[in-house]
């Protein structure tokens, strides 16, 4: 058990190339726990800030390319919020932005047993459907 | 058969022979394998004996009517892990209504705390092994999953029905209330 605690509390010290936290640096101030990883040719930071959680992916020459948010319900535009509950409880939401196109990522509990992930456009449009 | 002839080899030989010779009976020994240990992860979720050797029966059986899905690319023994993860959440969620938004909307974490090296050095782990039971019980299973049986973020993903980036954003969020928590209480 003791070894799951200290996995637990153990702080990443995985640094991506200079330009990369720069580029991190230049995009958000004050972020809290910064996580990296590899993910393909891209770097990945999993971070607090202003107490919410972010996930952002950054190119080889530290351009951001994309942006996930931790969204509450109601933080959520009202017709994309009815458009996601015609398919069922809505139990969780990321904010996409990458480039010009921004979208949600929500989660939707159809039954006990069954979840709906639904990707829709800002202008309210699906854009994916997925039963997890 | 004899089963003690099968006994040396590693699960995903079993596994092969099981699908491929359809020697059932070699499923005995992966049962007794991890039979105890799916029993302690069951306990530690639904904290109630016979309900958790209940649930072992299940997730054995559900598992051997999955194992031609079984694909290698983890171990045996993860995959065993994600359906018990899966089957335990899905009967708290469903028996007991547990709402992780609900309760997560009433349980803002006032202060995400920066984690330092000392925390590790500081750290009295008795203190957190209580911490972990007043957390959400979805929570406590993101942070066993992640940081006791080393699942992958798709497998956590696959057990609680959510986005590899939800996995991802909750186990953060699980990490910092568990070390906010500690730090309320234990502030010296």
């Amino acid at each position: 058990m003791k070894s799951f605690y200290q996995k637990l509390l153990k702080k990443d010290f995985h640094l991506p190339p200079r330009q990369v936290t720069e580029g991190f640096a230049k995009n958000f101030n004050n972020p809290v726990n910064t996580e990296w990883h590899k993910v393909g040719d891209h770097y990945e930071a999993l971070f607090h800030h202003e107490n919410i959680e972010k996930l952002a992916f950054f190119n080889a020459l530290g351009q951001m390319t994309e942006i996930r948010t931790n969204q509450t319900v109601s933080e959520l535009p009202e017709p994309i919020n009815d458009t996601a509950s015609r398919q069922g409880e809505i139990m969780n939401v990321i904010y996409i932005q990458k480039g010009s196109q921004n979208s949600y990522e929500i989660i939707v509990k159809q039954t006990d047993f069954t979840r709906k992930l639904i990707l829709i456009s800002e202008d309210n449009e699906i854009l994916k459907t997925e039963i997890l | 058969m004899h089963l003690d002839n099968y006994k040396s080899l590693k699960d995903e030989e079993i596994i092969s022979i099981i699908l491929q010779e359809h020697k059932t009976e070699l499923f005995e020994i992966l049962y007794q394998r991890y039979s105890r240990k799916v029993l302690d992860k069951c306990y530690t979720l639904l904290k109630h004996r016979e309900l958790a050797e209940e649930s072992r029966q299940n997730i054995f059986e559900k598992t051997y009517e999955k194992l031609n899905t079984f694909k290698g690319t983890a171990s045996f023994l993860s995959w065993l892990y994600s359906i018990t993860y899966n089957y335990c959440i899905d009967y708290l969620r469903n028996k007991n209504k547990l709402h992780y938004p609900e309760w997560n909307s009433n349980h803002e974490i006032p202060e995400i705390i920066e984690e330092s090296q000392d925390d590790q050095e500081e750290i009295n782990y008795e203190r957190l092994v209580k911490i972990l039971e007043m957390i959400h019980p979805e929570e406590k299973a993101l942070l066993l999953m992640k940081y006791s049986d080393n699942l992958s973020i798709q497998q956590i993903g696959q057990a609680l029905r959510i986005s590899e980036s939800a996995t991802k954003m909750r186990i953060k969020r699980a990490k910092a209330r568990v070390l906010f928590i500690y730090k309320e209480i234990y502030k010296d």
